[in-house]
């Protein structure tokens, strides 16, 4: 590995741990996924400093091919869309449970404030 | 006439219609309780129900017709109905046989009776791909379920109490008629179709085109195979 991509690697893990940092720290991302980036660019930035590593692990499960190392990446990447779409699955199953809950009890709140204004009418009466 | 029946009546931008099928269900089945479900529209389809004097359940958002459906299964859940009836919005579905539909499951060992287009019919379907689509959707169901449907995609169909609890709380959100007759054939339910004949439309078009119509069949198989391999629920244990 040159030195020049070592940079790269070490510039890009910490881009993403400081990322997935800030938007913890602005509320927008949840921790439980926020801690797969962290995860993700700690193990970058740890192969950025240390590229004995990434020599050690190609050795021991035999991927000596810079091509083996891509479909590797590109099938965590797949797994990764994977688990969101999954994610994304049962939001819309809870949206729509919930929307139709919604309209339900806006129909008995509807109803019920009818019923009470009728009866207030006819107490006066 | 002895059961409570709810008449679920789906409607999404149906104003110029449904007033008139709302009127045609009152004077053809009067013995029924009609819950239009408004989902998102944007025109007066409330308030034209509403002036009809019939409940209106309005959805946040549009949200298909699947959910829609759903919600009406859901009220007859929680309002204890014996018998929920889907009448499509548009006014295709011919109100004087909603009494035949609720007869069909009083006489008991039936747990959904579909109003079929198909069953006992020699009319001429209008295009070679339109009958072929039946055809083949007809067979399909057929071989998934062992069970001779003629008619899955009709959305003229009346259930009952066993079947209202399991819709309330499992129902596809596209294309759901189909999936929902083979997955209750499969998991045991007493599916039952009896002939009628649908109106044509009196305005609007029809949802399904031609390219729409290869895209329902394509997906309403694949919908139909996937179901298959799903796990039976039992509703009645969950509870």
């Amino acid at each position: 590995m040159t030195i020049l991509q070592q940079i790269l690697i070490f510039c890009m893990a910490i881009g993403m741990l400081f990322s997935a940092f800030e938007l913890i720290r602005r509320q927008k991302l949840r921790v439980e996924y926020a801690l797969l980036w962290i995860l993700i660019g700690f193990i970058l930035f740890m192969f950025g400093v240390f590229p004995s590593i990434l020599y050690l692990i190609s050795k021991i499960i035999g991927l000596h091919y810079f091509t083996m190392m891509l479909l590797v990446i590109f099938l965590f990447f797949l797994l990764m869309i994977l688990h969101f779409t999954i994610i994304i699955s049962r939001q819309k199953e809870y949206e729509t449970e919930l929307a139709q809950k919604l309209a339900l009890l806006t129909l008995r709140v509807v109803k019920l404030e009818k019923n009470i204004a009728f009866q207030r009418t006819r107490s006066q009466d | 006439m002895n059961y409570r029946t709810l008449i679920i009546v789906p409607a999404y931008n149906e104003d110029a219609i449904i007033g008139q099928v709302i009127d045609n269900i009152l004077t053809e089945a009067p013995f029924a309780d009609i819950v239009v479900v408004n989902d998102g529209s944007t025109d007066l389809t409330t308030e034209k129900a509403e002036s009809r004097g019939v409940t209106v359940i309005e959805l946040p958002y549009n949200m298909g017709i699947g959910a829609s459906v759903q919600t009406g299964y859901k009220y007859a859940f929680e309002n204890d109905y014996d018998v929920a009836i889907q009448a499509d919005g548009d006014g295709q579905h011919p109100a004087q046989k909603i009494e035949d539909l609720v007869k069909e499951l009083e006489s008991g060992n039936t747990d959904l009776v579909i109003g079929s287009r198909y069953l006992n019919s020699n009319e001429k379907e209008t295009s070679i791909t339109r009958s072929f689509a039946k055809w083949l959707l007809a067979k399909v169901v057929t071989l998934l379920c062992g069970k001779k449907i003629t008619d899955s995609s009709s959305g003229f169909r009346a259930a009952n109490r066993r079947v209202i609890k399991l819709f309330s709380h499992m129902y596809p959100r596209d294309y759901p008629e189909p999936e929902t007759v083979a997955f209750l054939v499969r998991s045991g339910y007493e599916v039952k179709e009896i002939p009628v004949r649908m109106n044509t439309r009196i305005t609007g078009e029809s949802s399904i085109t031609m390219l729409k119509g290869i895209i329902y069949i394509i997906k309403v198989m694949l919908a139909l195979i996937i179901d298959k391999f799903k796990a039976t629920i039992l509703i009645e244990e969950r509870e």
